[in-house]
């Protein structure tokens, strides 16, 4: 269908496009939001520390299972500072290390055998230092009052090697070379030894543990190497439970492998102490934890934690520091369900915090007399947090006179959330297990009263009825009437002084400009949540929607919204059907039933119904239902072999393949893209300055294939007819890396890509500049029309109809295809593009605006489609027509321009998905952005909100206006009037 | 001279005293910048390899352990919150000069300003242990003032401007026209009389004066006409009008 109707470009707002699209300083952090995530946090990596001895107030820091280090501040539980140390996969095998020296004003992180430094009050490095092999664990020891050294334990290749770090450069003081082939396993220094563990294969099997001792400012061994039989014990690393220093008792203590005995040695001599460890009401331990406080000078007691199927105890041992005997001081009871223990200690004094579902005890290491207990609330946080099962905690006690105490714990919970309780008083809730989001949909909220059906049901009935009916829905509306005129003057108030209360039915219903919408996310491990767009993105639900395996991951392939339901389709045919405003699950079909059944896809028919049709993990269709296609749909699916196939569906046939896209010999498939879902086209050309029309070449079934030489450094971009399979348009780039991102988005007749690459400038004559690489990333930006010419329809001609299967049928003449007339600019970019996708409105009139979240900036930013116009003259200023267009010079560079970075100052870490939804406003597009860690929010209007007021328009200054106009016409009216009765009798 | 014509300015080269294979770049900040902020990264860059050297706590950059591996041609990318720094690119390649063989010589790096793609600008200066200093672009700003209401802003608007003049005039006029000189005076009132432009500015509306009785005893427009010369007032059967003084 070819539509004459042109509608004008909105092209005056395109000349201060750099006025337009920018964020004021006022809307900053209120139409945006941000959920600042630091990932799971571990339990060895997890705790309160002050961040300088001259702080009153301590900090929470935690090295998440995602390998963020973040300083959380207890009072609210808002992020101070954040890190990102490795790529934030979730379930890294990486193991991480976190210490913290007391009294210091650093901390220490290791992560892939890298070990820095940070300022614990800003996060600012200190140092970081790196060599080959992995360091298998680090330790802090005092050099000078605030300044600790780092030791540092590592294997590198077969060699065992110690060092001593300096505190302020990471200078190398001392290293310490072990070429015995030993496994290194950890270091404990205490007092002016420095003791490092390895494990000595036995003979057979197991390994016994080897001992050996160092002189701290040397690194010298001194003293004897000891050797444990431990190989009777020590199958795996894992048997060893605790190696550790305090009061210059450094111990190991590790147990056998049906959890029946503890053994015990304090480093440097041979003794072995061994415990048995009894059931506990027929109950025996599972699980063994043993915990001891961080510092150094606190006294050598421990807590042994053992975890049963359904109940936990513990036991406190003490050491005595001068004989070295080990005494059972006390037994903390069984209590039913899962519960941690902390221990936390001020100067020698040691204390053990007990977190049950329902309680909080605390206890010293003196005596099993509980020094304070607590009853903690369930259903914390309107119900949201249940502090049940408790995985790990951290906590800080504080003596507040001689026997009351004041604890602050945080809580790690198996839903993910991490809360803090003050006293046992809920404080605050982190989602921590909102990290990881994989999926996300923009959802309507359901309307109650569905008006539109109403008037429609109106217009179908006969006037008579009709008028009764509207009579009708009158009177019922007037129920609301009082309601109404009661909120008036609060309304007409808030609308004047600035909408500060919001009030409570506002956050279920829709709202007039439809900003409000829920977004439901579902995370890689199993977790749905739903965000409200129009209260900062507040959590409203947060479910575990499905129970996974451990190290296992959820593959969620779409979110599709039914009237205020929402369908999540996970890998294997699984589905879920869940109300969006509330998270009941109404419906869930697990999935692998069908072992070769990948998913299922919604495909309309020839009624209108939707109709699912199973796709198989190779890519082919399955058996498709008995239902009328009309003419025929394609599917188009991805192959197992990187190839991308159409299928042709049509009544109780079996689904044909009709073509399939197998990449060139030496490439690999990287990326498919299609049109988005919601892509509206407003004009079917483009009206030029001089009132000519160029025509845009339109393709509903376009897709962007992109693949790169698995050998070569290229990269291909096909454009591909999705319903006859033709390639319309293929472009190579040379040069590139493929370890930088690659990424790519089409919609209405453009496409665009960004890549990194080197290659050589192509000129006529070469100069010496030109014989350089170019060298950088690039944004290219493609637009297809019909024809190079204006008022020309191209090879289609004024034919009516056109055919994707048959071209040339269209055409009698020598003209064979229909391939677009491509027009296309590159721009060279000062970083890299990890997603690129395109805003969306209601009718696709505001120009549209490419959305590109930048890793290294931390941002999510957004370039309006007018800016990097494939048109832009190109060495020359543009003609008149070209300027009332809209486009000005070709410059090659492209800054990430502040203003329109929409995440402005915030830092959002590891975005990777961009989705848009349009709002009921043709100005506004709503934007949600998710990724590995952060989430992130915001309204984005193009060019400018032209059809909403903005913060900007003072209404009591209308009004003002309006009134010193009515005073001051008052005011003259009399004097007008006499003069001009004066005038008529002078005259 | 504004910071981006600047050219690059280092640090007094301080000579290499011990011969290394591997060696610590570091990049130092202008005094006058403060703090910047935790998440500003130093990279560099070439295809198939980034390195990337965190801002530490004494706001400088440190790129530590550049080997014989490392050697390539480099793109340095500061990348900050607050601020825009230059491009540089960085040549880390092993000292051609020197005796001994090839694999003990040192490996060196050479820093030059690029402009965005790569290419270079300005001149090569081999890195110290000193370091090089890097320079700031622009300070990032990422808000948009909005534009306020101001009485000034009102008063640069064409259309009131137009309307002062206007108002300039109508008070003006009378006044000026009473200070002039009476023969000048004369001969404007006489140009006056010429113009087109002149009359009904005075003359009072029209339709205020409307007589009502005159026109219903059937006054033609030709009497009308001379009544306003009069200047009692006018009427016609077509509706009221101004005419032009005769």
């Amino acid at each position: 269908m070819r539509l004459w109707v042109l509608l004008f470009p909105p092209s005056v707002a395109l000349l201060c496009a750099s006025v337009v699209q920018a964020i004021f300083a006022d809307e900053a952090y209120q139409t945006d939001y941000h959920l600042p995530l630091l990932g799971f946090p571990q339990a060895h990596t997890t705790f309160f520390h002050r961040p300088s001895a001259a702080s009153k107030a301590s900090l929470l820091y935690t090295l998440s299972d995602r390998l963020i280090l973040g300083a959380v501040n207890p009072k609210d539980g808002g992020v101070v500072w954040r890190q990102k140390l490795g790529n934030q996969v979730r379930n890294a095998t990486t193991s991480s290390v976190l210490k913290a020296p007391e009294g210091g004003n650093t901390l220490v992180s290791v992560v892939d055998g890298k070990i820095q430094t940070w300022d614990a009050t800003d996060g600012r490095l200190v140092w970081e230092w790196q060599n080959f092999g992995k360091v298998k664990g680090i330790e802090t020891f005092a050099a000078a009052k605030e300044d600790h050294d780092v030791l540092a334990l590592s294997e590198e290749g077969s060699d065992t090697v110690v060092r001593r770090l300096a505190a302020d450069n990471g200078e190398l003081i001392w290293e310490h070379r072990d070429a015995s082939g030993d496994v290194p396993y950890s270091l404990v220094p205490s007092k002016d030894k420095v003791f490092y563990i390895s494990l000595h294969s036995a003979l057979l099997k197991g390994f016994r543990v080897k001992v050996t001792e160092l002189h701290e400012s040397t690194g010298k061994q001194s003293g004897q190497t000891t050797t444990l039989s431990s190989e009777g014990d020590i199958t795996v690393e894992d048997r060893i439970l605790h190696v550790g220093s305090n009061s210059g008792v450094p111990l190991i203590i590790w147990t056998d492998k049906p959890l029946k005995t503890l053994k015990i040695n304090i480093l440097g001599t041979k003794h072995v102490t061994s415990v048995n460890i009894p059931s506990n009401g027929g109950e025996s331990a599972e699980e063994i934890t043993i915990l001891a406080p961080r510092s150094a000078i606190a006294a050598p007691h421990f807590l042994v934690h053992y975890r049963a199927a359904n109940s936990h105890w513990a036991e406190v041992y003490h050491i005595d520091a001068t004989t070295g005997t080990l005494t059972k001081a006390f037994g903390l009871p069984k209590l039913g369900g899962k519960g941690a223990f902390s221990a936390n200690s001020q100067g020698s004094n040691v204390y053990f915090s007990r977190h049950t579902a329902f309680e909080n005890t605390l206890v010293s290491s003196a005596g099993p007399t509980l020094l304070s207990q607590w009853n903690v609330r369930p259903k914390s946080h309107g119900g949201m947090v249940d502090p049940e099962d408790i995985l790990h905690a951290a906590s800080e006690v504080l003596p507040r006179g001689a026997s009351t105490y004041a604890v602050r714990s945080a809580l790690a919970l198996p839903s993910g959330d991490w809360e803090l309780i003050r006293n046992g008083e809920p404080s605050w809730v982190r989602p921590e297990g909102l990290a990881g989001v994989i999926a996300a949909a923009f959802l309507e909220i359901p309307s109650e009263k569905d008006l539109a059906r109403e008037i429609a049901a109106e217009g179908m009935s006969d006037p008579l009825t009709a008028y009764v009916h509207r009579i009708k829905r009158h009177i019922k509306d007037l129920q609301y009437f009082p309601e109404w005129v009661e909120a008036l003057p609060n309304r007409v108030l808030g609308s004047f002084l600035g909408d500060k209360v919001q009030s409570e039915d506002r956050n279920s219903r829709r709202d007039a400009f439809g900003f409000h919408k829920i977004i439901l996310i579902a995370t890689e491990h199993g977790r749905l949540g739903a965000l409200d767009t129009s209260s900062q993105g507040k959590l409203m639900w947060n479910i575990q929607a499905v129970t996974l395996e451990a190290g296992e991951m959820w593959d969620v392939l779409s979110i599709e919204a039914e009237e205020g339901t929402a369908l999540v389709r996970a890998k294997g045919g699984e589905f879920l059907r869940v109300v969006a405003k509330t998270g009941e699950v109404l419906h869930h079909q697990s999935g692998g039933i069908v072992k070769s059944l990948k998913t299922t896809v919604p495909v309309l028919d020839a009624s209108g119904e939707n109709v699912l049709i199973p796709i198989n993990v190779d890519g082919s269709v399955g058996a498709i239902p008995e239902v009328d296609f009309g003419k025929g749909t394609v599917v188009v699916t991805e192959g197992k072999d990187g190839s991308v196939k159409g299928w042709k569906l049509r009544r109780g046939a079996k689904p044909d393949l009709i073509w399939q896209f197998t990449p060139a010999l030496g490439q690999k498939m990287y990326s498919v893209n299609n049109r988005p879902p919601h892509d509206p086209v407003a004009s079917i050309g483009k009206a030029l300055g001089d009132r000519n029309v160029l025509y845009k070449y339109l393709n509903a079934n376009l897709l962007l294939i992109t693949t790169v030489g698995a050998e070569t450094s290229t990269a291909t971009f096909y454009v591909l007819d999705a319903t006859s399979g033709a390639v319309v348009y293929s472009v190579t780039h040379p040069g590139i890396d493929k370890n930088q991102p690659i990424v790519s988005t089409i919609s209405e007749n453009w496409f665009s890509y960004s890549l990194y690459s080197e290659s050589m400038a192509v000129a006529r004559e070469t100069t010496p500049i030109d014989e350089q690489k170019l060298k950088g990333y690039q944004l290219v930006v493609s637009e297809f029309y019909e024809s190079p010419h204006p008022n020309d329809h191209g090879p289609l001609g004024s034919s009516p109809n056109s055919s994707s299967i048959y071209p040339t049928a269209v055409e009698e003449d020598d003209i064979s295809a229909t391939t677009p007339h491509v027009i296309i600019q590159t721009y060279l970019l000062p970083g890299p593009i990890s997603s690129m996708s395109v805003t969306s409105t209601l009718q696709g009139i505001t120009t549209r605006s490419l959305l590109c979240v930048l890793p290294e900036l931390n941002s999510l930013f957004s370039i309006s489609r007018a800016f990097i116009d494939a048109r832009r003259p190109v060495g020359r200023d543009p003609t008149a027509p070209e300027a009332e267009e809209g486009l000005f010079r070709y410059s090659p560079i492209l800054d990430f321009e502040p203003k329109w970075i929409l995440s402005h100052k915030r830092d959002i870490i590891s975005l990777s998905n961009v989705i848009t939804s349009p709002s009921l406003l043709e100005s506004t597009s709503l934007v949600f952005a998710f990724g590995k860690v952060d989430l992130f929010g915001t309204r984005i209007s193009p060019i400018g909100s032209f059809d909403i007021l903005g913060k900007g328009f003072g209404k009591l200054q209308l009004v003002l206006t309006v009134l010193v106009l009515a005073l001051g016409t008052t005011f003259v009216a009399p004097f007008v009037r006499k003069k001009q009765i004066d005038g008529t009798w002078k005259a | 001279m504004p910071p981006f014509l600047s050219l690059l300015f280092l640090l007094p080269l301080l000579a290499l005293t011990t011969f290394v294979s591997a060696l610590t770049l570091t990049l130092q900040v202008p005094t006058h910048i403060p703090a910047l902020p935790s998440t500003t990264t130093a990279y560099l860059r070439t295809s198939g390899l980034i390195l990337k050297a965190p801002v530490t706590r004494k706001n400088i950059f440190v790129f530590r352990n550049i080997t014989r591996a490392e050697a390539g041609s480099y793109l340095l990318d500061i990348v900050c919150k607050d601020y825009d720094f230059l491009g540089y690119g960085v040549d880390v390649v092993v000292d051609k000069k020197g005796d001994g063989e090839e694999v003990d010589r040192p490996v060196v790096v050479e820093v030059y300003r690029v402009g965005r793609g790569g290419m270079e600008m300005g001149e090569r200066v081999r890195v110290g242990e000193g370091g090089v200093e890097v320079r700031v672009l622009r300070a990032r700003e990422y808000y948009e003032a909005r534009s306020g209401f101001s009485p000034l802003s009102l008063l640069k608007n064409p259309m009131i401007l137009m309307a002062i003049v206007g108002l300039a005039f109508v008070f003006g006029m009378p006044y000026l026209l009473e200070n002039m000189d009476p023969e000048m005076k004369a001969e404007f009132e006489e140009q006056q009389k010429k113009s087109i432009l002149s009359g009904g500015t005075s003359t009072p509306n029209p339709l205020q004066n409307f007589d009502m009785a005159a026109w219903m005893a059937g006054k033609t427009a030709g009497s009308a006409e001379q009544s306003q010369d009069e200047g009692t007032g006018t009427g016609s059967s077509s509706g009221p009008r101004a005419r032009r003084r005769g």
